[in-house]
């Protein structure tokens, strides 16, 4: 898990993806989903943070 | 006071990780976002809409770049295990034994001419790995060519963050070139000389002073005049072509201080012709040209774009962002896509003749992958924690925070401040088309409220725009992951800046005297 967690890969693409779908629910009008995917990409960051 | 000590927060953090904690640029850029965001959400007022636009916004630049290192990343090891490159360097070497002019003439003025040509951290990904190749170390062979190219970037690559200083400032251009040129004409002197610097300190500059003179002189006067005479979009790779030719006349009377010979590298390959060698940077400059100045080709290759509409948004605080498209990806007509093609016909060339032995695409791709990924992961972050900071204000707060040093009496020394903005906005957003896009008309209201002249602080702002590219986070990853220095940017970070900050104090010196003439001859 905690292999999967630090991928770079999924990093990466998560990094790419998350504020994307994001803006996409802003622009959607649906805030909850917005605020979720900012924080799951705030995660993402914690873990390049954490990633050696 | 204090929203200028918040503003520079994130910039100081992510110096500090990278500087003194040696943190890779991935890691110190994640924990700036951090500070950044909430700096941004709690002090500036952004919303978290805002956050989202910003970070979007940030995905599609870094999208835009990663294109190209990417496809720098599959060329430049494609022409490597080829055996293409290590032929180039002995090529030089063979053009002269001085090693800090091999330097210069890679460093500087092929770095200049490349960016002439493309731009977008293609220098950096393509000199980095031969200087490497050629026996200097990572770190040089990585600020070499970031210092040496940052002075052609304003009229480089057609001359687009120029043409993005006219249009936010609405002075014409024709106004601005001889200010600009002039100013970016001297400190490209400097910067060659800051690259001989790096290889052996002053003693090295003055014993080469010579080749630099003629050639950085060489370059300055085709930027010029090409640039005076309405063609600066060729104000660049003109420089480039005639520094290139000016090096080569000069390696023919130079004699090599004996202190200073290169040493002879061991040649473990099978020996190709230069020509063989030069194929895929030759087939590069073909398709370049071709996707520039033949419209038709330039329409067919464009016509496929990817882009994403951003509406308004604005802070508590009243700070407003209008709405504005996102950097359009031609994926066909792209610079990393140009790259892309020159990779297969050079895979394919080389292929043929016989230069990779078996397995060779899943070599290619594992030495693409390594480098690649961690300099992909840091991109996201930093040109981010940019946009954010650009969107809240805190940029701004940041450069009115400078400049107000130099309000009332002081006024008449704002030109020594304006190249700091500009180099400052291209540090943060990691372009001198982005730093000419925030802060021109920024610059223009302080020089005329100063009552000083509009077009040479203008003039200032682009030079130190330019200048300031070579500290962009995201150029310095791509530069460190061709060499193998990927999440060590660090020391890379702490030469280019401490060079960068003399270049662009130096840059706005020159302003001030420029001021001063100018005004002591009646000129303002």
């Amino acid at each position: 898990m905690k292999n999967k967690l630090f991928n770079p890969v999924f990093l990466f693409l998560a990094s790419l993806i998350l504020p994307v779908a994001a803006f996409e629910a802003v622009i959607a009008q649906n805030t909850t989903a917005a605020d979720i995917l900012l924080g799951l990409f705030a995660v993402i960051m914690a873990l390049i943070v954490l990633r050696k | 006071m204090t929203e200028f000590l918040l503003a520079a927060t994130p910039i100081a953090t992510i110096l500090f990780l990278m500087i003194k904690a040696n943190w890779g640029a991935a890691r110190a850029g994640a924990a700036a976002w951090f500070v950044t965001a909430l700096i941004a959400v709690f002090y500036f007022g952004a919303p978290t809409d805002m956050l989202i636009i910003a970070q979007a916004k940030g995905v599609m630049l870094a999208l835009y770049i990663l294109y190209i290192v990417w496809a720098a990343l599959i060329l430049y090891f494609a022409a490597d295990e080829a055996g293409a490159i290590k032929t180039i360097g002995r090529a030089i070497r063979s053009l002269t034994d001085d090693r800090p002019l091999q330097l210069l003439i890679l460093g500087y003025v092929f770095a200049s001419f490349l960016q002439g040509v493309a731009g977008f951290g293609v220098p950096i990904a393509v000199v980095a790995p031969l200087l490497l190749g050629m026996g200097f170390s990572p770190v040089l062979a990585v600020a070499a060519p970031m210092i040496g190219h940052s002075w052609s970037v304003l009229f480089g690559n057609m001359a687009t963050s120029f043409e993005a200083l006219i249009g936010v400032t609405g002075i014409p251009g024709t106004e601005l070139t001889h200010d600009a040129a002039i100013l970016l004409g001297l400190s490209g002197m400097m910067c060659g000389a800051a690259v001989l610097w790096l290889d052996g300190g002053f003693r090295t500059i003055r014993r080469r002073i010579v080749p630099l003179v003629l050639i950085s002189g060489t370059m300055g006067i085709a930027q010029y005049v090409m640039a005076n005479y309405g063609v600066w979009t060729l104000g660049g790779l003109t420089a480039g072509i005639a520094g290139l030719a000016m090096s080569i006349l000069v390696t023919r009377f130079w004699k090599p201080h004996p202190d200073d010979i290169a040493e002879q590298v061991e040649d473990d390959h099978q020996h190709m012709p230069l020509l063989e060698a030069l194929t895929p940077y030759l087939v590069f400059m073909v398709l370049v040209g071709c996707a520039t100045f033949i419209p038709a080709v330039e329409a067919f290759l464009g016509h496929i774009r990817f882009t994403l509409d951003f509406p308004a948004t604005s802070t508590s605080l009243g700070w407003l962002i209008n709405p504005e498209s996102a950097k359009a990806i031609a994926i066909f007509g792209h610079p990393g896509a140009l790259l892309l093609y020159t990779s297969a016909i050079s895979f394919a060339f080389f292929k043929m003749r016989g230069h990779y032995d078996d397995d060779i695409g899943k070599r290619i791709w594992q030495r693409t992958l390594k480098s690649g990924l961690p300099t992909s992961i840091g991109m996201v972050p930093v040109i981010g924690l940019a946009i954010i900071m650009d969107h809240a204000g805190m940029t701004y707060a940041l450069a009115e925070g400078g400049a107000a040093l130099f309000s009332g009496a002081f006024s008449v020394a704002y030109p020594v401040i304006s190249p700091a903005i500009g180099a400052l906005g291209a540090f943060m957003t990691g372009s001198t088309n982005n730093s000419n896009v925030v802060f021109g008309m920024f610059q223009r209201h302080t020089a005329e409220l100063a009552g000083i002249s509009t077009s040479l602080v203008l003039a200032a702002q682009a030079a130190g725009a330019s200048l300031g590219s070579m500290l962009a986070p995201s150029k310095i990853l791509v530069g460190c992951s061709t060499v193998g220095l990927s999440g060590k940017e660090g020391p890379v970070l702490s030469v280019v800046l401490k060079t960068g900050v003399i270049l662009t104090f130096l840059c706005g010196v020159m302003a001030l005297g420029m001021l001063l003439i100018s005004m002591h001859a009646g000129g303002v």
